[in-house]
């Protein structure tokens, strides 16, 4: 009887710990806008094309930025959304990055004040309408990236650093700039990582449904 | 807080000892051996909402179990096991699974049996659980930062035929409580440890030797 009433203290006792449940949602209600239009079609890599393969033109140290780009992008993610990697043939990429002109002067990333030493633009690929209505696009998404001789050798990697994520966010399917200037996908970015608000951002990005399928040879008529 | 885990298991591990020390000794000197196979539920890890509620759990996964383990008296058995349990990490929502990542949970743990009926058995577990995402892509998961070590309590229940002098064949019923979370989440801002439930049923193949008679 004693060892009964043991047993049922001991279940009991384990049921009152499964009780105190008690997660804290984060807040996630600071976010802006990732369509350049809210009529626009919303972009995000699908789970199936996961990881997203990036290819760096081997200048400089753009494929030691492209890597710290992914990484930091990833970090936005608890769930698995996106993973990116890099690839050495471009003819196997999702994403192709290049530095116009010559290398940049060799320099290591500090944490001075941002110098706008370099700009960067992503191409948006076109679309086209499969059979069953859904959107693909044509092409590879493409970031071009520029440095000018402003500013010290540091200053310009800091730059290249800061410009190559910035414009990895475009590819994800962030097309639009936010109103905050302190964001890492502001117009003219001064930091070095996503904010608060840049990873509450893409986290609702891709948790509501792509309207766009990506770029693949197999799902374009010939 | 994580520091706290290993110490919790040495205490519950220090306890069975001295139970086991206490208990009467007319029947030691015997060892037994246990191999599991089963499968095994888990609730989920973290419950989320992001444009829409989901939960992330692991699939139902197949379990290998090894246990080592000493008679006591007649009446009780300890053992030492360890379980191995791999399946897919999924987060599921109204429209189905998206796997997120490979997740093997190795659980550790030391159980004091207690013989019910010449074919059944009761018993209660501490431990600890260790999950371990496979894979290059964790970084972009809650387990980025670490991967947790987690104390365990559980009971279970068993039914079992012996086949020969030495061979036990028997049916298990497990289920064990832990709490979750990760550095990860609690950066993101989910504060509170969730509840996880595991329940697992299998078979198990056991045999016994004895280097003394009791």
């Amino acid at each position: 009887m004693q060892t009964r009433s043991r047993s049922v203290a001991a279940l009991a006792s384990l049921l009152l710990l499964g009780a105190c449940d008690s997660p804290n949602a984060p807040d996630r209600s600071s976010f802006y806008e990732f369509r350049l239009s809210p009529s626009d079609p919303v972009f995000h890599w699908p789970a199936t094309a996961l990881p997203v393969r990036f290819y760096a033109d081997q200048v400089g140290a753009l494929p030691e930025y492209v890597a710290l780009g992914v990484r930091m992008w990833e970090r936005q993610f608890l769930y698995g959304e996106f993973r990116g990697e890099l690839v050495s043939d471009s003819a196997d990429a999702d994403v192709i990055l290049s530095l116009q002109g010559s290398a940049p002067p060799d320099g290591p990333l500090t944490d001075d004040p941002p110098v706008t030493s370099c700009t960067g633009v992503t191409s948006v690929p076109p679309t086209t309408e499969l059979g069953s209505g859904q959107l693909v696009y044509t092409e590879r998404f493409q970031v071009q990236l520029q440095w000018f001789s402003r500013g010290s050798p540091s200053d310009i990697a800091n730059c290249l650093a800061r410009v190559t994520a910035h414009e990895i966010g475009h590819t994800l399917g962030v097309f639009n700039h936010s109103p905050t200037p302190d964001d890492l996908m502001a117009r003219s970015p001064t930091a070095r990582e996503p904010t608060a608000r840049d990873r509450a951002t893409v986290q609702i990005l891709y948790h509501v449904r792509s309207d766009i399928l990506p770029f693949s040879h197999g799902l374009l008529p010939p | 807080m994580e520091c706290m885990v290993p110490r919790a298991t040495i205490r519950g591990l220090v306890a069975l000892q001295l139970i086991a020390t206490a208990l009467p000794t007319n029947a030691r000197g015997q060892i037994f051996l246990e191999l599991r196979g089963g499968a095994m539920l888990s609730s989920a890890l973290v419950r989320d909402s992001i444009v829409e509620a989901f939960t992330v759990r692991p699939a139902v996964a197949p379990t290998i179990d090894l246990a080592v383990g000493t008679v006591l008296n007649e009446q009780y058995r300890l053992a030492v096991a360890v379980r191995w349990a791999r399946s897919d990490l999924k987060r599921s929502t109204d429209g189905g699974n998206i796997p997120i990542i490979p997740l093997t949970a190795w659980t550790g743990s030391v159980a004091l049996r207690r013989r019910l009926s010449s074919w059944a058995s009761a018993q209660g577990t501490i431990g600890a659980v260790k999950y371990a995402p496979a894979g290059t892509g964790r970084n972009a998961t809650l387990f980025r930062d670490n991967a947790p070590l987690l104390p365990i309590v559980g009971l279970g229940a068993r039914i079992e035929h012996r086949i020969s002098p030495r061979l036990v064949v028997g049916l298990d019923a497990a289920y064990d409580f832990h709490r979750f979370s990760t550095l990860a989440l609690r950066a993101e801002g989910i504060t509170g440890d969730r509840s996880v439930h595991r329940f697992s049923l299998g078979i198990t193949l056991g045999a016994s030797y004895a280097d003394k008679k009791p």
